[in-house]
């Protein structure tokens, strides 16, 4: 092979889709140079787990994504805490906030998402903590004392995440959402409706189709801050927590021409609408077929998989393009839930749905399907087998004749998942017939039980 | 390397293999708690095994958000760090073998070790039938997927 010039890979945002990156360069290019970009003081991190530290379950250093020699292993200079302020994509430059410039052949931008606010009146009077980077939660923490109260506003994911580690923590919650339901985007009425009654009953006030109108500092109380919901009940209260979703991040793409609409427009190998620009992560859109439209979609095994998609191609290789699904595994206050692809219509178009529903067991299976595929899950409790749904919708697998046998407990239709995967099952075994075995079961008829005998010859063969 | 095969004709269902799992990892008799499952459909008289088939682009790894799952790149074993598990069932939600458990009541995944530091399984030496085996794969082979 001739040799080929050095190339450069610069990774704007080290989260995990970056991090994933990185790794996939270096199993394909040994010698290329790899400069991974964090914003953030402090080494990669697993985000989602920044909730555990809250809690106090765990401590930052035990959330890094990888160790520090790894980076060293891999050769990855990684550079924290000094952000990228400035994208030249004609010149291939990139400007630092310390004031450095470097020079990139290919690049990644993985900036992912900021939280979203909603329009609060005198919201800058109150302290306001969001649940999304390392430093929000040591800015939280020294506020999580027993007996505190805090307004949540907006039950999505994060507001989950920041309900239970609250309530864990013996803080009281008023939690806010502007939906019909809790988990709006997540949960169809009726796991919504077992959702909120087990966030009810671990103490959270729950009030729906409720918004915050205005908060205000009134001193001299129990709780020193009032906020007036748009039902018109004054709320007194110690912090607020807003978690109304998050918006792609998209303040380094300023004036480069990087085609933007709800996130960044990406093709099938990660590249976007700029020659040697890549993108990946929580800030690129995708079509999601299982609803029919192009969406952005925060979501841990997306941002791996694009990221390791993205890496591969940087570097030359072609990958297996990776067609996302929109998965979600939750943590009601102990109730496992998963979701995946359209699980939050109601009531879907052109579709059909099932359901199976033991209310005293908080167990709940919805499958909908169009033309017979599978387009959306969820799993509430008996989550067990939702890995063989994720792969039936995943393959696109016609599953119209078995799905009523699919949902039954002891998962009638085994033989047709064995049928997808008989290979890795059984193997190249010269498997014995069951003849064969019929010595093994030939005993000494005046054995009344088994003895030491027979142990003695299981254990031989 | 070797791996564990098993073989649906040869399966009684009677669980013994989740039971043998695990006694041998956490000291109980609780088929639930078994990195292999069986499971059944009763009228076809069908047993399936679910159990780590060694995927070669594991979807479980991907999904780790607490990065306690590894892939072991000499022989392709998915690897799993207990302590760093978190119990968030991402791995059960995207195995498509239905392989990886949720351990509710100690808030971990199971998932199958191949009983490291065992000469051979504890699945395969309690399987009576002898439906379950563990043997020598050469990556050559084909065995891949």
């Amino acid at each position: 092979m001739p040799q080929s010039p050095i190339t450069h890979y610069a990774i704007v945002g080290a989260g995990t889709a970056g991090v994933t990156a990185a790794e996939a360069i270096r199993e394909v290019d040994p010698s290329g140079e790899i400069l991974l970009i964090n914003g953030e003081q402090f080494p990669p991190y697993c985000r989602p787990l920044i909730v555990e530290v809250l809690k106090g379950e765990r401590t930052f250093d035990q959330i890094h994504l990888r160790d520090a020699d790894w980076y060293k292993e891999k050769k990855i200079s990684l550079l924290n805490g000094d952000p990228a302020t400035k994208l030249n994509t004609t010149e291939q430059t990139l400007e630092l906030a310390s004031g450095n410039t470097v020079r990139w052949d290919k690049l990644l931008v993985t900036p992912g998402s900021k939280p979203a606010f909603p329009r609060i009146d005198g919201l800058e009077d109150v302290p306001v903590f969001t649940l999304y980077r390392q430093e929000d939660v040591e800015r939280l923490k020294p506020r999580c004392k027993p007996g505190a109260k805090a307004v949540l506003v907006g039950i999505g994911l994060i507001g989950l995440q920041a309900m239970s580690a609250l309530r864990e923590m013996g803080v009281d919650v008023v939690a806010v959402e502007l939906q019909k339901k809790v988990l709006p985007l997540i949960l169809d009425a009726k796991a919504a409706k077992y959702a909120r009654q087990r966030i009810e009953e671990s103490g959270v006030e729950v009030q729906l189709m409720t918004s915050i109108k205005k908060t205000w500092a009134a001193n001299g109380l129990k709780h020193p801050y009032k906020a007036l919901t748009s039902g018109g009940e004054e709320i007194m209260f110690d912090f607020l927590v807003v978690s109304t979703g998050m918006k792609p991040d998209f303040s380094l793409l300023e004036g480069t021409g990087i085609q933007t609409k709800r996130g960044i427009k990406v093709s099938g190998d990660m590249q976007t609408s700029v020659p040697n620009v890549y993108a990946a992560g929580d800030v690129t859109e995708y079509h999601d077929w299982t609803e029919g439209r192009s969406d952005v979609h925060g979501h841990w095994v997306n941002a791996y998989r694009q990221g390791r998609v993205a890496g591969l191609s940087m570097a030359g290789a072609k990958p297996v393009p990776y067609d996302p699904v929109y998965l979600n595994s939750l943590n009601i206050f102990g109730l496992p839930v998963i979701t995946m692809g359209s699980s939050r219509v109601d009531r879907p178009k052109n579709a059909q749905v099932h359901v199976s529903d033991v209310p005293s067991r908080f167990a709940y299976t919805r499958m909908v399907l169009r033309d017979g595929k599978l387009v959306g899950a969820t799993f509430v409790n008996d989550v067990n087998r939702a890995g063989v749904f994720q792969y039936l919708m995943r393959e696109k697998v016609d599953i119209g004749d078995v799905v009523k046998s699919l949902f039954n407990r002891e998962f009638l239709g085994m033989e047709f998942l064995y049928n997808h995967h008989e290979k890795a099952i059984r193997g190249d075994v010269e498997w014995p017939v069951s003849m064969d075995l019929i010595e093994r079961y030939e005993k000494d008829q005046s054995h009344t039980r088994w003895g030491a005998k027979e142990k003695e010859q299981g254990n031989k063969k | 390397m070797r791996r564990i095969y098993t073989n649906h004709l040869l399966c009684s269902g009677c669980r013994a293999c989740s039971v043998a799992c695990s006694v041998v990892h956490f000291g109980v008799a609780d088929d639930a708690r078994g990195a292999i499952q069986i499971l059944r459909d009763p009228i076809a008289g069908f047993e399936y095994q679910a159990l780590c088939r060694i995927c070669e682009d594991p979807e479980c790894v991907a999904a780790c958000m607490a990065v306690a799952l590894s892939i072991d790149r000499e022989t392709g074993r998915v690897l799993f760090d207990r302590d760093r598990c978190i119990g968030c069932a991402m791995c059960v939600m995207v195995c498509p073998h239905h392989a990886i458990v949720p351990d509710r009541r100690a808030g971990k995944a199971i998932i199958c070790d191949q009983c490291d530091g065992r000469e051979v399984p504890a699945c395969v030496t309690a399987c009576s039938t002898g439906a379950i085996e563990f043997i020598e794969v050469e990556e050559e082979a084909g065995v891949k997927r």
